[in-house]
């Protein structure tokens, strides 16, 4: 047996097992204070006590005696203190080693003592969620793709509500398509990857409009916004992108794990093309694009998110090799009109911020008047859009790495203003009667979308980074890692035990553009 | 028709009190015209004070604002808490717009935090002539904390739960989260004992009664395999589960014998005085309950009552203090007496 396990049940030192089970909470809560530099007062320990005890109705007086009784922590000066005495079994524990027994999350998440690369391995646990999720909801036989909602049991996750998310669903599909090269070692049968992969296709073309009209070709977000009546922008960019990064690996896919994964690509050829006909019709009539644009002409607010996704998606789209196999050659010159149109809209939509070229919320004018987290996500956003404009525009890659350049500094400036903050795109659905009042939004960690987005630049355009921006990077990596959850996801950040496939999603990008940029990949 | 399989799937978002599954907002609509009205006429250096009992949505009544853009906060703006403003006053500086929004003012939060953060908003309201809105629970009537603030206005309107609140709600909920599965002419007493939701939305508890307190309910006995099997009946939530699930004191875990003896004390008196929870109109006192457990044969010091029994109840949910929080004698009373039996403790006796 583990001895740290052992160690750490003797401290227990309780005559009940309810007692045993409110001292470990008792330390795990008084080590988490301690580690985050807040002194522990009589009020301080009472809120711990409030927080730890649940439905148990224990007295500050028990809990007080409960703790001393462990030997660990004595009260000094009125503050709660670690017993810097405190021996056990004639040894003495320091600090660090006590901490080590009972700091949470870290021990869950230890990787294999023998494994160097725990990037890697949490990106294969990322994967095998993914994959294991995708199999509930397939067995579940009356959900028709993923759900925007999982909960996270300690043995299990479980899907929650019936109602299918179109982003989460494509979402899911990109991770694995863009994870090829670890679906090798995720220890799972060939089968098994194809058969989620089907799953995961089949219902990423299920969410498309497939009436004719002026919806026709676009994608519901379906459970992710629920007053939507309309397919919607952002959510047809990710099934499109989805779909294209499936397109790209089929014949990985079939090398690796089967060779009649699928009898032909037309059903996911016309899905693209009838996803890009869709984004054609909701530019909006300044060049950039909103959640959605109604036949009459109404027009949703243009905002940083929905034009940076359609840039990124014109570009995926060009280089998925669709428009060649289905000689519709007519579409590189369209999507080349887009993406100029995009970008030069972005590069007139900065925000003021001192000496920085950033971007807020709703192409906002001064980035003062935004949370800072908010115009991290932003910008980060936009600026992992630039790739396609790299490709098609040279003369403007100077000014895209100056833009890179900007957000990273405004980033590394701003760097303890946004840990554990939460980050959020806010936007309103296209309704039968128009846009709704009520909001939806995604949340997301500002520090992991920027992280990825500095790291792609380092990677596609070059973009050199000091020692200090790889400490930066090399924080947000550790600290991506620590998070995630012992079944491999990554919660919701509003919400602990809420597993979330953006979040997820958004982690193993970051994993994998880290382990390329090292060059381990 | 919705089957126990169905709800059990969806309790979580059926039922949420949190904003995690973005829950539709409901009703309200006194409350929202008054906080229009008020916030738009606030003056340089004025705040408006939100103060309600913790979990009845006062948060999301002010988020529900901002995206209807009914007040003059930026949309997405996140809020300031008390504990952050004591910590780091710079933070007002880098808030969007002309009105901050400070929330959590309320019994989670350290004393001393509260008092700082209030303190600290007032200068810099004083400052830059900036307005605020201050959410918090009673605390805020606490003179020793009020009176750091100013020039204040109170948000009066806030639509308390009653049995036609409760009923829309989860009416509404049933609709957003669950509208495939429902027959065109659902009505929530289709999935839910009328007498049930009666009982979670008493008249007498209107000002303590909260939507965390009722939802956290509704979905532990849901959840509980024992009441609600996953198989494909119908669903249909009644009063009796409830009863029989509080009852069995399955979800509680008191921690003294002494604890067990006093709720059974408390349980009897109300099943003969206030049978059905009838005729509650105050809150008891600590030296009503302390009399109580002397006559039911309780032998303990009065400090010690208080300390060791009555405190753990409240925190515990079971007793609901309906006092002002305060700091007296070194010490954030934060759950002062009266108490009145909170839905977990009165569905039982009934």
């Amino acid at each position: 047996m583990n001895e740290d396990v052992i160690l750490r049940s003797l401290i227990l030192n309780a005559d009940s097992s309810a007692d045993i089970e409110t001292q470990h909470k008792l330390i795990t809560g008084m080590v988490d204070l301690i580690v985050k530099g807040i002194e522990v007062d009589m009020e301080e320990f009472e809120l711990l006590v409030e927080d730890i005890v649940g439905n148990r109705a224990v007295s500050v007086r028990k809990a007080k005696k409960l703790l001393e009784q462990t030997g660990a922590f004595l009260i000094t000066n009125g503050l709660w203190k670690y017993n810097n005495n405190f021996m056990f079994h004639k040894q003495m524990v320091k600090w660090d080693q006590f901490t080590e027994l009972f700091i949470v999350g870290d021990k869950a998440n230890a990787a294999d003592p023998l494994s160097v690369d725990k990037e890697r391995d949490s990106i294969i646990k990322g994967i095998n969620w993914t994959i294991h999720v995708s199999e509930l909801a397939e067995n579940s036989k009356d959900i028709g793709g993923l759900p925007a909602f999982f909960s996270c049991n300690d043995s299990d996750d479980q899907i929650i509500g019936y109602n299918v998310a179109g982003t989460s669903t494509s979402d899911a599909m990109s991770l694995l398509c863009q994870s090829t090269e670890y679906l090798r070692e995720c220890g799972k049968e060939a089968e098994e990857i194809v058969k989620c992969l089907t799953f995961l296709l089949n219902k990423v073309i299920a969410c498309q409009c497939v009436a004719s009209g002026w919806d026709r070709g676009g994608f519901f977000p379906l459970e992710d916004q629920p007053e939507s009546d309309h397919p919607t922008v952002d959510a047809t960019c990710l099934a499109v992108m989805a779909l294209c990064s499936l397109y790209e690996q089929r014949h990985m896919i079939e090398d690796e794990f089967c060779d009649n994964f699928k009898t032909g690509y037309k059903d996911v050829e016309q899905a693209v093309l009838e996803g890009l006909g869709f984004l054609f019709r909701m530019q909006l009539s300044d060049g950039s694009f909103g959640i959605y644009k109604y036949e009459d002409g109404r027009e949703g607010a243009s905002n940083e998110n929905c034009t940076r996704i359609v840039q990124s998606t014109m570009g995926v789209c060009k280089g998925s090799g669709v428009f060649d196999s289905t000689e519709r050659f007519d579409l590189y010159p369209a999507c080349s009109k887009i993406i100029s149109d995009t970008y030069n809209y972005l590069c007139s939509h900065t925000a003021e911020s001192q000496e920085y070229q950033i971007w807020a919320p709703y192409f906002g004018a001064k980035a003062q008047d935004y949370n800072i987290e908010d115009v991290i996500v932003s910008t980060a956003r936009v600026c992992r859009s630039f790739i396609p404009v790299w490709w098609q525009c040279e003369d403007e890659r100077e000014n895209i790495v100056k833009y890179c350049y900007d957000f990273l500094h405004y980033w590394q400036d701003n760097e303890k203003r946004v840990i554990n903050k939460v980050g959020s795109y806010r936007f309103n659905s296209p309704t039968a009667n128009g846009f709704s009042a009520g909001e939806y939004f995604w949340p997301s960690h500002p520090d992991i979308l920027a992280a990825y987005t500095v790291l792609q630049a380092y990677n596609i355009f070059g973009l050199a980074l000091t020692k200090e921006e790889w400490a930066l990077i090399e924080r947000t990596v550790q600290r991506t890692l620590k998070i995630q959850h012992p079944h491999g996801h990554w919660d919701n950040p509003l919400a602990e035990k809420t597993p979330f496939c953006a979040v997820t999603l958004a982690a193993i990008e970051l994993l994998q553009e880290y382990r390329k940029a090292k060059g381990v990949s | 028709m919705i089957t126990n399989k169905d709800l059990k799937r969806c309790s979580q978002q059926v039922f949420t009190y949190s904003a995690q599954y973005q829950a539709p907002f409901y009703g309200r609509e006194k409350s929202m015209i008054e906080m229009e009205n008020k916030t738009a006429k606030l003056n340089s250096g004025e705040i408006l004070i939100i103060s309600q009992p913790l979990g009845t949505g006062k948060t999301f009544l002010v988020n529900h604002m901002i995206a209807e853009e009914r007040i003059g906060v930026p949309r997405g703006s996140s809020f300031l808490t008390a504990k952050a403003v004591a910590g780091n006053p710079e933070l007002m500086k880098q808030y969007p717009g002309d009105i901050l929004i400070i929330d959590e003012v309320d019994i989670k939060t350290k004393y001393e935090n509260l008092l700082n953060g209030m303190n600290h908003l007032q200068e810099y309201l004083d400052d830059s002539g900036k307005k605020a809105i201050v959410i918090g629970d009673f605390s805020l009537k606490d003179p020793k904390l009020s009176s750091c603030l100013r020039d204040q206005q109170t948000l009066y309107e806030f639509e308390q739960i009653d049995r036609d609140f409760l009923r829309g709600v989860l009416n509404q909920r049933f609709q957003t989260f669950m509208k495939e599965y429902l027959d065109a002419d659902f009505c929530i007493e289709n999935v839910i004992d009328p007498e049930l939701i009666d009982y979670l939305s008493p008249a007498w508890m209107k000002m303590v009664n909260s939507f965390r307190g009722v939802f956290s309910l509704l979905q532990s006995v849901v959840n509980n395999d024992k009441y609600i099997r996953y198989n494909n009946d119908k669903a249909y939530l009644e009063f009796s589960m409830f009863k029989e699930y509080l009852a069995a004191d399955e979800d509680l875990d008191l921690d003294e014998e002494v604890q067990y003896e006093f709720l059974q004390i408390l349980r009897e008196y109300l099943r003969s005085e206030f049978p059905k929870g009838a005729g509650i109109t105050r809150g008891f006192t600590v030296d009503e309950l302390y009399q109580l457990a002397q006559m039911g044969g309780i032998d303990i010091e009065y400090d010690n009552f208080a300390d060791d029994i009555l405190y753990p109840l409240a925190i515990a949910e079971l007793l609901i203090s309906t006092g002002i929080p305060t700091y007296d004698n070194n010490q954030f009373i934060r759950r002062p007496a009266p108490f009145v039996p909170s839905l977990k403790l009165l569905l039982s006796v009934f």
